[in-house]
């Protein structure tokens, strides 16, 4: 890469970020909603977590030196960044062999196959996780409830916000007593996949990513302003069937995925306008895949295809050159 | 040989021949294979009807001509005296997790579940597409297992009961047991299942007049 | 003309599949095991090898101008006949392989090798271009079906291997088969390049 760096004459003042540094306060950030998932789903979350990790840096650094003969990545951090974000994407009773076949997945599939850190055109820890959920769709949606905290793959699992809301919106006006109070919601204290259990935690983890500029407000507040804006609208039609957008917002892994998956820098728009058409599109995807799909949650897949978009977005908000007359 | 040339009475010439000797062979083709593939056909359908309405048993069964009403079609089966075996009927519910699912339920003259078949679904694959297997399944032995197997590969299913086959939805209350019915969901497809159910269930009363899911509110209130 | 290395050729320095890249979408959507991907292979195959040796015989009789027709017309009839015959007799693999049947005709296999070789050569090494190319295909997709069978259903040729807790439903659904060829289109061409 060095050699394709032009730079012009000296001096030069550094100014002291690397990926490293910056690797380093997303997993600080990361460590909040790390966290709450312990305190929430207990000897689960730790379990699945270390194992994704573990797995993750395996796999990285045995394609690194044993397949492509380089020097070890290990120490710049995306291995690990990618084995937290698998495991927060995954239920607290996973077995351990799916999360291991997740980490392969995400590092050789995911990373490696396209050539590494920063070629990769989709995120790494989805590639895995939608690798898992299509493949081994029922341990995939099966989560468990939560406060079991010494339960492993023998917890009880029951329905998440999502799969009531969906059943509301399927006509079920019963599921409606079973649905979480907001303040549960935003807390934490709902099954679902590891990470996405406390909203709270998740906007600690934004809050330090923002004042460390690791990441601008554009990526998150499009998102989540994109699905307010369309679940409120489906809310005024009909509020029998739809609920509050809140609901949206606090649920599923929209809040982590808007914050920590959508906001990798190797795979989304370069501008800040790219990112908010970016931001726009997921929200969109979204709500669409929450209402229509077949899935209860569209968060992964749509940051994959706004993934696969982003060439075409940098491509459209190209910057304007320096001393640039508009015509 | 030398090429023929590309002028305009060559060309047409050689296409007809060519599509002539085509069209007669297909001909040829078609005389020799029409009689197994009608023949085929219609074990189809007659296996689709005997699989639901005689399972295993070996009886020879006359059809009568399909009925169709109020969106449902009618299959009925006699022995060969003429008396009535069972009732096939194909019954379709809007509600599925992806849309239609359509299914062929044998109930007998009393309305007990002989036997059913999916017929077409858009159920999410590994998912509700268990649906055709899953509610004839007895309930599955929870097998030994050592504890260092479930952490690896996962727990084995908690048995349950699925098995709707010998059931009476007149008697029986076929509503999933999550709301209140005496029948386990697919796992993870809870959606799939009270379509299914419903499906079955509506099935009945297109016979029968009534089923015990009525009374039920709550998800089966959908029932038309 | 070498027949034997007309076969060959066929099988591995042209293979369909793993070389050319012809006819993916059978490849993709009928390799979901590895009877499927093999009913399949042997179907094309068969068109291949008559389309080969009509075209052949009736390469000096058809004028240049509409050989392009031609040749469809004598596919298509051929596809036709199979389609017949795998209705009346293998009705399980016919239903199977469905709509891919009928899609024979735009193989772009059969036209590409109808064009290429047989329009230009004479019947026996079209006939042998046939078998080589056809068992190419057939290779590559039982291949392909074998991977995505035992990893997606745990099974090789409808025996189950694994048990039910480890099968990996992606590769038996549309998103495997491009993983699968991808994966093993990298192994060929790393097999290629070491060697060269």
């Amino acid at each position: 890469m060095a050699q394709k760096l032009f730079i012009s004459t000296s001096p030069h003042v550094h100014c002291g970020d690397t990926i490293e540094r910056n690797m380093y306060w997303v997993i600080a950030a990361l460590m909040p909603a790390l966290i709450a998932s312990f305190i929430v789903f207990g000897l689960g979350a730790l379990a699945v977590t270390v194992t994704s990790v573990l797995s993750c840096l395996f796999f990285e650094w045995f394609i690194t030196r044993v397949f492509l003969k380089r020097s070890s990545t290990l120490a710049d951090g995306s291995a690990v960044i990618t084995g937290i974000l698998l495991a927060f994407n995954m239920p607290s009773n996973i077995p351990l062999y799916v999360i291991v076949m997740g980490a392969l997945v995400a590092i050789g599939i995911g990373k490696m196959a396209f050539g590494g850190l920063g070629n990769n055109p989709f995120n790494p820890a989805l590639v895995g996780r939608v690798f898992l959920l299509i493949s081994f769709p029922a341990v995939m949606t099966s989560w468990p409830e939560p406060h079991q905290l010494t339960a492993y793959t023998d917890a009880v699992t029951g329905a998440t916000p999502l799969n009531l809301i969906g059943q509301i919106a399927g006509g079920n006006a019963a599921a409606l007593d079973q649905l979480p109070s907001l303040g549960t919601l935003f807390m934490g204290g709902v099954g679902g996949c590891i990470g996405e259990v406390s909203v709270l935690a998740l906007l600690i983890g934004l809050c330090i990513l923002l004042w460390r500029k690791v990441i601008t407000w554009h990526i998150p507040v499009s998102i989540l302003a994109t699905v307010a804006v369309l679940t409120g609208i489906m809310w005024l039609i009909n509020p029998v069937l739809y609920v509050n957008p809140l609901y949206h917002l606090c649920s599923g892994g929209l809040m982590l995925g808007a914050i920590f998956m959508a906001t990798d820098y190797v795979t989304s728009p370069m501008t800040a306008k790219g990112m908010v058409w970016y931001g726009i599109g997921i929200g969109f995807l979204t709500v669409i895949i929450r209402f229509f799909g077949s899935y209860p949650e569209g968060m992964s897949f749509a940051i994959l295809i706004m993934n696969a978009v982003t060439p075409l977005i940098n491509n459209w908000c190209k910057p304007k050159r320096f001393g640039e007359v508009k015509k | 040989m030398k090429k023929l040339k590309s002028n305009m009475a060559n060309m047409a010439i050689m296409l007809t021949v060519i599509a002539v000797v085509a069209a007669g062979l297909l001909a040829w083709v078609n005389k020799v294979t029409s009689g197994p593939i009608e023949a085929i056909n219609n074990a189809t359908i007659e296996n689709g009807i005997r699989s639901v309405i005689l399972g295993d048993r070996d009886i020879r069964f006359t059809v009568d001509a399909p009925v169709e009403r109020e969106g449902f079609v009618f299959h009925s089966v006699n022995d060969m005296n003429g008396n009535l075996i069972g009732t096939a009927v194909e019954s379709t519910d809007r509600n599925g997790f992806g849309g239609d699912l359509k299914v062929m339920v044998g109930f007998d003259p009393e309305g007990v579940i002989l036997g059913y078949t999916v017929l077409e679904h858009s159920e999410t694959p590994g998912l509700g597409a268990q649906a055709d297997g899953w509610f004839r399944q007895k309930s599955a032995e929870v097998s030994e297992q050592s504890g260092i197997v479930n952490v690896l590969l996962g727990a084995p299913a908690k048995p349950g009961n699925h098995n709707i086959i010998g059931m009476n939805p007149g008697d029986d209350l076929l509503v999933v047991s999550k709301d209140g019915g005496e029948v386990d969901a697919i796992t993870a497809s809870t959606i799939t299942s009270r379509a299914f159910l419903r499906a079955v269930n509506s099935a009945y009363k297109a016979v029968f007049g009534y089923s015990a899911a009525d009374g039920v509110s709550g998800a089966s209130s959908q029932n038309k | 003309m070498n027949y034997f290395k007309t076969i060959t050729n066929g099988i591995v320095k042209e293979n369909p599949t793993f070389v050319l890249l012809l006819g993916m979408c059978p490849t993709l959507a009928t390799t979901t095991s590895a009877l499927n991907g093999f009913g399949m292979g042997v179907a094309t195959m068969f068109v291949l090898i008559c389309s080969n040796t009509f075209i052949s015989l009736l390469k000096n009789l058809i004028p240049d101008g509409v050989r392009i027709p031609c040749y469809i017309v004598v596919i298509a009839s051929f596809v036709t006949i199979l389609q017949m015959v795998m209705q009346a007799y293998v009705p399980d693999l016919y239903k199977t392989l469905g709509i891919f049947i009928p899609l024979i005709v735009v193989n772009c296999i059969i036209l590409g090798r109808a064009e290429a070789f047989a329009a230009k050569n004479n019947v026996l090494a079209s006939v042998c271009d046939g078998i080589g190319i056809g068992v190419g295909f057939t290779l590559a997709l039982t291949l392909l079906g074998f991977v995505r069978e035992l990893l997606g259903n745990g099974a090789v040729f409808g025996f189950r291997i694994f048990p039910d807790s480890m099968h990996m439903l992606v590769f038996v659904l549309a998103p495997g088969a491009f993983i699968t060829l991808g994966l093993l289109l990298a192994i060929v061409n790393s097999l290629k390049n070491r060697k060269a």
